[in-house]
């Protein structure tokens, strides 16, 4: 591929909205570049430790202490063992790739084609009305210029090609989608439900709504229940850039992927004011490179997207581009968080058979619509978690026991835990900020991203009160005792990092319009979790989705109209 | 249909042995959509090959000595007994260990380790004239009660894992802790105490336990 080649379009990122926007630029009759720093990795030949038993774990799949502090002391530091043997090989080098902490928080990345869609937990779940208000309504944060509405159509159309399966509910504030049929629920959560609905009407608890096929789908096969799918999976049964975009993308013979291709900034030529080329770094050869194209995605994940825009520096935006108001790399958000687990005594003589991948939610029911009387925060939380029957890897750690009766005792299902975790909205505060440290130099020489997150007193409130009603329901539902942990008490964690490059009516306190559009730069788009204007209650990634196709459809209209 | 590809799920190995199974994986992945049978694909290369960490270095400290293996031995028996299903023995936990305290374990963990070994072989001499290898079950078994009444931890409750890696934790936890480890994710355990399913085909969410007692295990 020679540096002068011309496309149409090319896409930085190829995660869960990089692929998305190749997928539909692609089938609009775009030719694409998707320029992706990650190495390639090959849908199923690279997925190396799918199918490796547990017996042939390295090291019994003990964690590689050295390995992982020298090389991994961010990413393997992930909660719920989404960080391992199995899949280390998809996470950044962290040590290769430092960034600045000014207060503490954890940038969970990973460095392969795909992104994070090879790592997620798949949950999806539309926005509701009251999202898309909240910040108008509060006056924390600018108003969104978008509505439930605008994206209801863009919802239906990602969750019909990406399949989601679900349970509808009915519920105007917890919008149900295009489903494919749910997942089970166990005995213990059917039993959890019962209790919790019984005693409080607002509140519904309902089977996890996740990207796993529940049956043939769009050509990829169904699920087989083993919850490994943050190894890879074969069986292109959850969806991933790798299994479903990026095929869908290559198909149309208009794709070229270019992976190992660090984009350092976009140009723009200061006699049309448009975006005109993208400025890369071959991260093999350290060669320098530079592609144009007539309209821009940048998809590089909320972070990695305001590092390259801030990074974007000319006479024209000498603070980066898209950040004439000071706006870019502020009102950072993500999930906060408390949960509670407890025994739930009975149900003995039941079991399952198989590992589902997905869990339980229940959807925000404080202060929606309006402030409760009894709470003392602003927004609300959702909750997920499950009731399983305990396993071995715990039960052997409860008890310092040997002999026959430990060996048959701890291989027997073990008592029915039932566990409730809240992810709280964090409210949009300018002073939540990503900025670029020129003095400190980070992979490839480029400036570090320093990062100056932290939460604030409504968000310990309301994990506060997120814990006490975690434990009001699983009391309802026979817990005797409920532990309450703290969750995501470091921003970051939740790995639902958002905002930066928000969208907004007004050029002055945003960076994007509501078509995703950077103003003032039309030909460049911003369609990942750094155009959002608050972080809402639910797992953000099907957002992302329907915003980048909507944004695609809007910019390739815009395009033939010869407006770009 | 080369070794090449049926590597692609199984690590490299020192076992000349192992790999030699002219199976592609398409023909696995047929299989697995299949419901077909696994066995054949995943028969153990015994449990030293779970330990062949891909472009793993030279061992960083020396393994056990033929004295301190056998204790090891002895000792995991004690805890994972043979009963109806294989006991730690025959699941290869000794071989298991050992090759965590060359690999994985640092160098005063593992001496650590080969200390609280010899302490065990020790006491068995005091008390019953030889060494842990030659007691009988139940003289094993009573110095291993004891050792463990005297082997106070303040940890809390943690996953298996965490207290492995809890540096507090006293050496009988860490040997009993490792046996149970090593005898868990054994293919011999994982296919009777447990049941590896590597693709079940669909979540069953409610069965009578007396028709599937099982952990399903992946
Ligand atoms: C363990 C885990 C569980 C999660 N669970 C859920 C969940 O259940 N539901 C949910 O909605 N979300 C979940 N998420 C979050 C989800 O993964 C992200 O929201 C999503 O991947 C964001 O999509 P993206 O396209 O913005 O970024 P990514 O998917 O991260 O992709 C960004 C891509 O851009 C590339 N890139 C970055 N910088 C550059 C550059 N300078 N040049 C070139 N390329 C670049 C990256 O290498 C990467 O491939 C989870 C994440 C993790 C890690
Ligand atoms: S649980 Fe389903 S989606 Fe996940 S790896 Fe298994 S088959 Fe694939």
């Amino acid at each position: 591929m020679s540096n002068t080649t011309q496309f149409d379009a090319i896409v930085i990122g190829s995660g869960i909205t990089g692929g998305w926007a190749a997928k539909e630029l692609t089938e609009k009759g775009l030719k694409t570049l998707v320029l992706e720093r990650g190495r390639n990795v090959e849908h199923q030949k690279d997925y190396v430790n799918e199918f490796t038993p547990p017996w042939q774990a390295p090291n019994g799949g003990l964690p590689e202490r050295d390995l992982d502090a020298r090389d991994y002391p961010v990413q393997s530091k992930i909660e719920r063992g989404a960080f391992g043997w199995a899949n280390r090989q998809y996470w950044i080098n962290d040590r290769e790739n430092p960034y600045e902490q000014v207060k503490p928080f954890r940038w969970h990345r990973t460095d392969v084609l795909g992104g994070r869609s090879l790592t997620w937990g798949r949950q999806s779940y539309r926005w509701c009305e009251d999202d898309f208000l909240a910040n108008a309504r509060d006056g924390h944060g600018n108003d969104w210029p978008i509505r439930y509405a605008d994206l209801a159509p863009w919802y239906a159309y990602v969750e019909k090609f990406i399949g989601v399966s679900g349970q509808p509910e009915g519920r105007k504030d917890f919008p149900d989608g295009e489903f494919l049929p749910p997942f089970a629920m166990t005995p213990v959560e059917r039993a959890l439900k019962q209790a919790i609905e019984a005693k409080w009407k607002d509140r519904c608890l309902t089977v996890g709504r996740v990207a796993n096929l529940t049956q043939a789908h769009n050509g990829r096969a169904q699920c087989q229940s083993r919850a490994i799918c943050n190894r890879g999976c074969s069986f292109g049964a959850y969806f991933s850039s790798l299994s479903s975009t990026l095929p869908a993308a290559q198909a149309t013979g208009r794709l070229t992927v270019r992976t190992d291709s660090v984009v350092e900034a976009i140009d723009t030529d200061p006699a049309t004011g448009k975006a005109s080329a993208v400025r890369v770094i071959d991260s093999r050869t350290g060669e320098r490179l530079t592609f144009k194209a007539k309209v821009i995605f940048v998809c590089a994940s909320t972070f990695g997207t305001l590092q390259i825009l801030l990074q974007s520096r000319s006479a024209a935006h000498p603070n980066g581009i898209g950040n004439h108001s000071d706006v870019l790399g502020r009102y950072l958000v993500d999930h906060a968080g408390a949960g509670g687990f407890a025994e739930i005594p009975g149900f003995m003589d039941t079991n399952y058979k198989g590992r589902r991948p997905t869990g339980i939610y229940m959807p925000r029911f404080r202060n929606l619509g309006g402030q409760d009387p009894d709470a003392d925060f602003t927004r609300g939380y959702g909750f997920q978690g499950g009731a399983m029957r305990d396993d071995w890897t715990n039960t052997a750690a409860m008890s310092d026991d040997f002999g026959a009766g430990m060996k048959r005792n701890i291989a027997r299902p073990g008592k029915w835990i039932a566990f409730l975790g809240a992810f709280c909205e964090q409210l949009p505060q300018a002073h939540n900020r990503v900025t670029l440290n020129d003095k400190v130099r980070g992979g490839f020489g480029l400036p570090q991203l320093s990062i100056d997150v932290a939460y604030g007193e409504n968000e310990r409130r309301m994990n506060l009160d997120a814990g006490k009603q975690a434990e009001a329901m699983l009391k309802a539902a026979g817990a005797q005792r409920v532990q309450l942990i703290p969750l995501r008490t470091i921003p970051g964690v939740s790995i639902h990092e958002m905002g930066g490059a928000r969208m907004g009516r007004d050029p002055a306190e945003s960076v994007l319009n509501g078509r995703n559009q950077v103003h003032g730069v039309p030909n460049l788009f911003v369609t990942d979790g750094s155009a959002m204007a608050s972080s809402g209650t639910v797992n953000p990634s099907l957002t992302y989705m329907a915003l980048t196709a909507r944004a695609v459809d809007f910019a390739v209209a815009e395009l033939k109209a010869g407006r770009l | 249909m080369t070794i090449s590809k049926l590597q692609l799920f199984r690590r490299p190995t020192r076992d000349a042995k192992a790999g030699k199974e002219g199976v592609s994986r398409r023909d696995v992945l047929a299989a697995l959509v299949a419901g077909g049978a696994l066995a054949g694909v995943w028969n153990s290369a015994g449990a030293a090959l779970m330990l062949d960490k891909a472009g793993a270095g030279a061992a960083a400290n020396a393994g056990l000595d033929p004295a301190a293996m056998a204790v090891l031995d002895a000792a995991a028996q004690v805890i994972v007994p043979t009963t109806d299903t294989p006991g730690a023995r025959e699941a290869g936990v000794p071989v298991f260990i050992d090759a965590l305290v060359a690999r994985w374990m640092t160098a005063d963990e593992a001496k650590f380790f080969r200390d609280g070994l010899a302490a065990l072989d020790l006491s068995a001499r005091q008390r019953f004239k030889q060494g842990y290898a030659q007691c009988s079950p139940a003289q094993a078994a009573e110095l291993m009660q004891e050792l463990r009444a005297n082997s106070p931890y303040g940890g809390r409750t943690f996953s298996l894992t965490d207290r492995i890696l809890d540096p507090k934790s006293p050496f009988y936890l860490r040997l009993r802790d490792l046996v149970v480890l090593g005898y868990f994710i054994s293919e011999q355990a994982s296919s009777t105490e447990l049941r590896y399913l590597p693709v079940p085909g669909k979540f069953e969410a409610d069965l009578p336990m007396k028709t599937w007692p099982y952990q399903t295990v992946i």
